[in-house]
């Protein structure tokens, strides 16, 4: 019931009482570094006001939260269970002169407390991907079941904070705060499921009937193109279009521009750069590097080129047999038939 | 300059050159992007891409050659000791003495862990360090000049990116089995050059990540390097 304490902590003094500065934060083992390990309450002011990266974390050892505070346009606070087990990180970033609650991670950890940090992929997570505009990206991703993933329209759920003048942390750690979830024994399956459900269902279903996005997150994506090269049979959240001998994954497709669609623009491009930075990720970790992901263009491009020079290997976002490397590359050099990955990110069609 | 004066010291300076420093030198210049270099340049063929140490440390009796080394391919490059002096692989590795250091886009340390397939690159700390104070605070230098590219400390909109920073005392290399990159780590991509250097001319080397990595238990190597939020 690690969670418990976890919230006891945050409900409790630390919020409102003494916090501290660490000079240099070790974000694994918790742990304020160095001799003269903690800023003074002037100093850290003063890092703050100039806008200078800061830890701030309650005074408990080893602290129940820690907000990460990046030249005071991002405050990602990350909540811990009593054996510096991460379970929640909420992330709020500058918009129009305030703070947007812009992501909340989830972690739950089916197998009982770890007692320390695992590798994030290797959990059952919900993650929440906020707009201004309302929309919602969430997905609820495991490593041994198919990912949940669901864009919906929740503008009435935004949410907002004031950005904090200096030491006045209590109001961004308490509407970060996790709920009361149990999330270290075999329960926490039906948990995250439940909680995935319910955060889905505070929002109304996307009726654009022009809009398709990808239904499964990027380690999904990084299954289907390890199964297709290795001829195994692919998850099914991930469509694959066959052309000719070509094996194309759509990443993300848009019916219309959005002024047609109502949706921000800002907030459109901000979407796919978040599936771009987590696809690159999910690639790098794959192949040992990431993809640019050029958003503006068409017809072969960066990410086609990736494809070629990756087939054979287990990572390809347009994946063809290993056996066949050069005949892809006539087929995508030859234009006409191919419909590469990188334009399948541009508005319209 | 006309063209043909620049294909002639272009040959020139081919002409003579050992094979390996050839192939080397085209990797360098090819993977550190430096293929757009003036006419002026040319005359620098055979002495700016391939640092000094690397020229002089292939074995003369080797079979190998840079070429071959890399179109071997995963998981079939030859072990380094194959082609590299023994007194070249110890001063390179010397050189991680002070520690080892690399940077990770945070998200990515969080989803996938701090390895790659049980290994990570490292970098010596002196010299990131060094290469720090020359960025002199200038976040899209440091990229290009770690290598890592200009956006990777700064978003397309120059924004700060959340980096981590991870050290590694002389202890947990040794502990790690610090060694010089064969190219078939989980990490090594195509831009990957044989003889323990990044394209840019950093050296670099590569050790064992525990899969418990920053856990406390002795039995496992002592703990795993220091992650700390980066600050430019």
């Amino acid at each position: 019931m690690g969670h418990v304490h976890a919230l006891q902590a945050v409900s409790g003094s630390s919020v409102s009482g003494e916090v501290r500065y660490p000079r240099r934060f070790e974000i694994f083992r918790l742990e304020a570094l160095g001799d003269d390990a903690f800023f003074t309450d002037a100093e850290a002011r003063n890092e703050y006001e100039r806008g200078r990266r800061l830890a701030v974390t309650d005074a408990a050892a080893p602290p129940a939260w820690y907000v990460d505070v990046l030249h005071r346009d991002r405050f990602t606070v990350t909540f811990y269970s009593p054996h510096k087990t991460p379970v929640r990180k909420v992330e709020w970033e500058r918009a129009d002169g305030r703070l947007f609650r812009r992501r909340i991670l989830d972690l739950f950890y089916p197998e009982g407390d770890p007692k320390r940090r695992v590798p994030y992929s290797h959990l059952l997570t919900l993650d929440q991907h906020w707009y201004t505009d309302g929309i919602a990206h969430v997905s609820r991703s495991s490593p041994i079941d198919e990912d949940l993933v669901v864009e919906v329209s929740a503008p009435g759920e935004l949410q907002w904070a004031d950005i904090p003048a200096f030491g006045e942390w209590a109001p961004l750690i308490e509407a970060s705060a996790p709920p009361e979830l149990g999330r270290f024994d075999l329960d926490a399956i039906d948990v995250a499921e439940g909680f995935a459900r319910a955060t889905i269902a505070g929002g109304e279903p996307m009726t654009d009937a022009g809009r398709w996005n990808l239904p499964a997150s990027s380690s999904t994506v990084l299954d289907t193109v390890t199964s297709l090269t290795t001829f195994e049979p692919a998850p099914s959240l991930v469509r694959v279009i066959e052309r000719e001998a070509a094996k194309i994954l759509p990443i993300f497709a848009q019916g219309a521009s959005p002024a047609e669609s109502g949706h921000d623009p800002r907030e459109e491009r901000r979407r796919l750069d978040d599936l771009a930075a987590d696809l690159a990720g999910a690639f790098e970790y794959a192949a040992g590097r990431p993809i640019a992901f050029p958003l503006d263009q068409r017809g072969d491009g960066p990410v086609a080129e990736y494809a070629l020079t990756s087939t054979g290997t287990t990572a390809s976002a347009e994946s063809k047999p290993a056996s066949s490397a050069s005949s892809a590359s006539r087929s995508t050099s030859g234009g006409g038939s191919t419909y590469n990955a990188s334009c399948l990110g541009c508005w319209g069609r | 300059m006309k063209m043909g004066d620049v294909t002639r010291q272009v040959q020139n300076a081919w002409d003579g050159m050992p094979v390996h420093v050839r192939q080397l030198s085209d990797m360098f210049r090819k993977h550190g992007q430096k293929q757009n270099r003036n006419t002026s340049s040319v005359d620098d063929l055979d002495a700016t891409d391939v640092p000094d140490a690397l020229r002089d440390g292939w074995k003369k009796d080797s079979w190998h050659t840079p070429d071959r080394v890399v179109g071997s391919g995963k998981p079939n490059r030859p072990y380094p000791a194959e082609y590299l002096d023994a007194d070249y692989i110890q001063q390179h590795l010397q050189r991680f003495e002070g520690g080892a250091t690399r940077f990770y886009r945070t998200e990515n340390l969080d989803k996938y862990g701090p390895g790659n397939q049980g290994t990570t690159f490292v970098f010596p700390t002196s010299e990131i360090d060094n290469i720090i104070t020359q960025a002199d605070g200038k976040p899209k230098k440091l990229g290009v000049m770690l290598g890592l590219g200009e956006n990777f400390f700064v978003d397309g909109n120059d924004k700060p990116l959340d980096i981590t920073r991870a050290d590694f005392t002389y202890e947990e290399i040794i502990n790690g089995n610090l060694r010089m990159p064969r190219g078939n780590e989980g990490g090594a991509n195509e831009a990957w050059i044989p003889g323990g250097y990044l394209p840019e001319g950093i050296p670099e080397g590569v050790m064992n990540t525990h899969p418990d990595a920053t856990g406390a238990d002795p039995s496992v190597g002592g703990t795993w390097g220091t992650y700390t939020p980066f600050k430019l």
